[in-house]
């Protein structure tokens, strides 16, 4: 799994295609760099280039998320790949004048690992980009999201004009059962078997929707590759469409994500004025054309019978079914729906071939697309880890490989515990489970899921509890609260796991959790309640001892739940700097300066401010 | 539609391709608990306690019945330790939610679950079964009233919280509400006596298509009003549900008899229905049948009178012989059914709508019905009685019975006097 950029699925990047110009910088524009000051960075370099007449000579590019999101605002110069990290405007004038104009790159700016001086210029010997296997984001970074030319440059449309040229709806589906693609929202249903599904039912018109409604906290895989490759869901949405035999698309898509509404918008304008939207696209006779569905921010409107109740216009809410989207779907019609990821997948397997793409990834899928899990998986990385962002992965990596290699390891020098995949309903993983290989199955067989790919790592000041008492909380929020496991078992839930981290809890607590999760798991209406006891069954069954500690000796071993813990400052460490009684927001720490203070724990409230402030580390919470 | 045929519990049914299993299910004669299922809404599928395992082997998983389509070879068990785990939880779930409303209760304690361990407990009217919902919006085609909120937060409710003019005040939504509730009618008439004046005042059943148009005279007081008294007369049941095409609940029939499951039955043979304040009441179809022709019928009690449970309501006579029935509940009597009069044998014809008897004003409903067989007994009490029957009849020579074992229509007068008087002591002096 050690697979360095030269055999990425990256071409050279092409800025302007039309300009001659000598140097790229592309800059990214992504919502978490745009957010940290990537537009102010971009006209103080129009500003500083034109000041040094290098206009013609230098192309700035805006370009989609480039992954690193945590160094934002970043900025590769191509062709030599230099990277520059958290640029602010005032490095711009010192920046455009050496690297540009007198060609030496600048130090200061570029990426050092935590535990190293050193800096290390090109992105590729980036530990961060190094294990990380660009399919789905393979044009990341390295074109204008907004430039359907440059897209068309890195063979943009070609798969789609293969596909009406020379191959049947059958071969296409065919290709895409032997590519072994799996669904990236998180069932992981083999997509070619879905499209079949769909060719053969019954109904007209049939639909094309793809699923943009992300939703689970802290995860953007979706919203990075539409900011980042709008045309890439277009195109294979409109391959998709031929497959199946559909002339008319959706994307549902948040409210909540304006650039990569606004990118798809224009993406879908471009395409229509090429032709590759339309009536009778590359002159062979096929029409497909796609609307976008706003979402208005329900997370369970990421399941499909409720995404498609959302669409119809009635309350998101999932229809009890155990008749399949694919052959009664939207307004009752056969409606294909896949993910973003996975339509991004579509066009590259087209080109490159099933051969290509089933080396990548585990398990043999030569006689069942069920047979592994084949490509890569886009993940954001975020939680305590030092290079949070947006990864791709081949399948197969183990977890340690994503959590130190690509992530960079725990930030602080404090100590890994837990890492949960799939989302607020995935589950709780230990350490002891961080060198399997990261595929749909195995993560399945460990009691989490793969889910659409978020990845949250919590360190040993993480409380287990707190932890899935913090999702259930979020999840019965969530639920539409249509069926009684998940809108009152998830209820009963929350309140036991509040129980339990408020110490009042009594023995027998667990045995109840657990007996009630089993009955949300297996009787819930939709995936959400299927789903949403995987926090508190997973960390039940990882760490039991976490829960039987809150409830048989109320303690809390992370320190964290506040009921369950007093604050004192250790005489020993204290140098009685007085920080610490500065900081207190209810004075409840008192002491002469340069003697050992003390806690009044009639008044502390717990904040943890003087934890965090303390410099000796003298303030004990146990 | 062609027939498939799937195993129940190992026996084999023939049912229609794509029917929903409940139905087979029940027919079986197996007890499936459900709270958001009704015939003639669709499936909603929302309080998952009629789930099944289907499947064979190990490969089984778990399905609500109410919308899980037969197909050819489908195997279904019922009576799972998994069926029965998940469902015993499921009740507790509802039991912690609203442990003092009795269709709950009643759901738990079949299921053997006597109290809730949670600790989240409140006293909640409303179960969230959506049914009022779904009649407004599927039967009534009003849609006044939906969900607001989500989770655990959701409840039922109108637009902007107010009384909304989609309403028609039909009623329908309180009378399929299993713990009453929803008070739409009383609201919505409430809004219109104040916002309405002279031909603005429609009535209520026009609105409903039911009558031609018309002004109502009386105030919104339906209680006061002939033409809400002879539509009551005519379906015995709330017009909406009644004329949606095959919206209206059946009888079924168990062993020989009739039996409709949303009422409440005296051990006298006797039933009682709620609606809102007043009880009414009549004879079932094991008493008509017994009876056979009525040639008179005399009602003992006029309105205004007070009356107690199994206190004689009525004394129905044919071909010579004749049997004193028992009101079912105490109360005042309000009316007595005016087509008793003319012709008699509307019992016969129609014994559960348009035969009825009294209605009355119930001392205390809820009290009153603890003691009657409640509908979701009621047919297996009936196949208890209709047994006791035809050992009495054999008893007495097997004169009512036919060589099939059919009861022969109008055997009682093939009775002597005093096997004909055994029968009625034994069905008829109850309560």
């Amino acid at each position: 799994m050690s697979e360095t950029p030269s055999k990425n699925e990256q071409k050279p990047p092409v800025g302007d295609v039309s300009s001659s110009s000598r140097m790229q910088l592309m800059l990214c524009g992504g919502t978490a760099c745009v957010s940290s000051g990537s537009v102010k960075v971009k006209a103080a370099l129009e500003r500083e280039l034109a000041k040094h007449d290098l206009t013609d000579e230098v192309d700035v590019v805006v370009t989609g998320c480039n992954g690193f999101c945590a160094k934002g605002p970043v900025m590769v110069v191509q062709p030599d790949g230099i990277f520059y990290q958290e640029l602010k405007e005032k490095d711009i004038p010192h920046l455009v004048e050496e690297h540009m104009l007198k060609g030496r790159p600048v130090e200061k700016l570029m990426y050092s690992p935590p535990d190293k001086k050193t800096a290390v210029p090109t992105m590729s010997e980036i530990g961060f980009f190094k294990k990380q296997r660009l399919v789905a984001l393979r044009n990341r970074g390295l074109l204008d999201p907004e430039s359907i030319d440059e897209y068309i440059a890195r063979d943009g449309y070609k798969a789609l004009a293969k596909v009406l040229s020379e191959m049947t709806p059958e071969e296409v589906i065919d290709e895409m059962i032997a590519s072994g693609l799996r669904g990236r929202g998180g069932g992981g249903f083999p997509t070619g078997i879905k499209w079949k599904t769909c060719r053969m039912a019954a109904g007209e018109p049939k639909y094309v929707v793809c699923n943009a409604d992300e939703g689970d906290p802290g995860a953007y895989m979706d919203r990075s590759i539409v900011e980042a490759d709008p045309h890439v869901v277009l195109e294979g949405m409109a391959i998709a469409a031929y497959a199946v035999g559909s002339s008319k698309g959706y994307v549902y898509i948040r409210h909540e994500y304006p650039l990569a509404l606004k990118r798809l918008q224009k993406a879908m304008e471009d395409a229509r004025e090429y032709g590759l939207l339309g009536k009778n696209i590359f002159g062979k006779g096929f029409d497909f054309d796609i609307s976008i569905h706003f979402g208005a921010g329900a997370f369970v409107c990421g399941e499909s019978t409720a995404l498609m109740a959302s669409m119809e216009g009635h309350v998101g809410e999932p229809r009890a079914k155990y008749i399949h989207t694919v052959d009664h779907g939207l307004w009752d019609r056969p409606t294909n729906l896949n993910n973003v990821e996975t339509y991004a997948n579509v066009p590259v397997i087209i080109l490159r071939g099933t051969k290509w793409f089933t080396s990548i990834g585990t398990g043999d899928v030569s006689k069942s697309p069920w047979g592994g899990s084949k490509g890569t998986k886009v993940f954001s990385l975020v939680g305590k880890v030092n290079n949070t962002g947006l990864v791709e992965v081949p399948m197969g990596i183990t977890l340690r490989e994503i959590i130190f290699d690509i992530g960079g390891g725990i930030p602080n020098g404090k100590k890994f515990k837990a890492v949960q995949t799939g989302g607020p309903s995935g589950g709780v993983l230990p350490e002891s489970l961080l060198d399997i290989p990261v595929d749909f199955d195995q993560l399945t067989k460990v009691g989490s899921m793969m889910g659409s790919g978020g990845m949250i790592v919590m360190d040993e000041d993480d409380c287990m509890v707190d932890i899935a008492r913090y999702y259930i909380d979020f999840l019965a929020g969530e639920s539409c609260g249509k069926c009684v496991p998940c809108r009152e078992g998830l209820r009963q839930i929350n309140k036991m796991l509040t129980d339990i981290s408020n110490g009042e809890a009594e023995e027998g607590v667990l045995e109840l959790l657990e007996e009630t999760a089993h009955t949300v798991a297996e009787t819930s209406l939709c995936a959400l309640g299927g789903s949403a006891p995987n926090p508190v069954l997973s960390t039940l069954r990882y760490f039991r001892d976490e829960y039987e500690a809150h409830v048989r000796e109320k303690r809390c071993p992370a320190g964290l739940c506040k009921n369950l813990v007093t604050y004192s400052i250790d005489p020993v460490n204290c140098n009685g700097c007085t920080l610490c009684a500065i900081k207190c927001p209810q004075h409840a720490i008192t002491g002469e300066r340069k003697k050992v203070h003390t806690i009044d724990t009639s008044l502390c409230i717990k904040c943890g401010i003087c934890r965090d402030v303390c410099k000796q580390d003298a303030v004990i919470v146990k | 539609m062609s027939l498939v045929t799937i195993k129940i519990n190992g026996s084999e049914v023939q049912v229609e391709q794509g029917e929903a299993i409940l139905g087979p299910i029940r027919a079986q004669g197996i007890k499936v608990p459900t709270l958001c299922h009704m015939d003639g809404l669709e499936p909603y599928g929302a309080c998952r306690l009629c789930m099944v395992e289907v499947g064979a082997g190990k490969r089984t998983k778990l399905v609500t019945s109410c919308n899980f389509p037969a197909n050819e070879g489908l195997e279904i068990q019922t009576d799972t330790e998994r069926v029965h785990r998940h469902r015993a939880m499921l009740a507790e779930l509802l039991l912690a939610r609203s442990p003092h409303v009795k269709v709950v209760q009643d759901i738990a304690a079949s299921l053997g679950v006597e109290k809730a361990r949670f600790t989240d407990t409140e006293e909640s009217d409303c179960l969230l079964c959506g049914l009022c919902v779904r009649v407004c919006d599927e039967i009534v085609g009003a849609s006044a009233i939906g969900y607001e909120g989500r989770g655990v937060d959701r409840v039922v409710g109108t637009p902007f919280y107010v009384n909304p003019d989609a309403c028609i005040a039909c009623g329908a939504c309180t009378e399929v509400c299993p713990t009453g509730l929803i008070q739409m009618e009383e609201q919505t008439k409430e809004r219109w006596r104040k916002e309405l004046s002279g031909n603005e005042r429609i009535c209520r059943y026009s609105r409903m298509g039911v009558v031609s148009a018309k002004v109502c005279p009386h105030n919104y007081d339906c209680a006061t009003c002939e033409v809400d008294q002879s539509i009551w007369d005519e379906f015995g049941m709330n017009a909406m549900l009644a004329l949606a095409p095959g919206k209206r609940r059946k009888p079924e029939k168990v062993s020989h008899f009739f039996v409709v499951e949303d009422r409440f039955y005296s051990r006298g043979h006797t039933w009682a229905k709620l609606k809102g304040d007043h009880a009414r009441v009549g004879m079932d179809d094991f008493a008509q049948r017994i009876v056979g022709q009525v040639s008179t019928v005399t009602l003992t009690a006029k309105p205004g009178d007070v009356v107690q449970s199994g206190q004689a309501a009525l004394t129905v006579a044919s071909n010579g012989h004749q049997a004193n029935m028992v009101f079912p509940v105490s109360g005042k009597v309000m009316r007595v059914n005016p087509l008793l009069e003319d012709d008699p044998t509307v019992i016969n014809d129609d014994c559960y709508q348009r035969g009825w008897l009294y209605v009355l004003e119930p001392q205390d409903s809820y009290e009153e019905t603890r003691k009657l067989v409640d509908p979701e007994h009621a047919d297996q009490w009936l196949l208890a009685e209709a047994d006791d029957l035809f050992r009495t009849l054999s008893a007495s020579g097997g004169a009512a019975l036919s060589d099939g074992g059919e009861l022969l229509p109008n055997f009682a007068s093939n009775l002597d006097k005093e096997s004909w008087d055994r029968v009625a002591k034994r069905f008829f002096s109850k309560v």
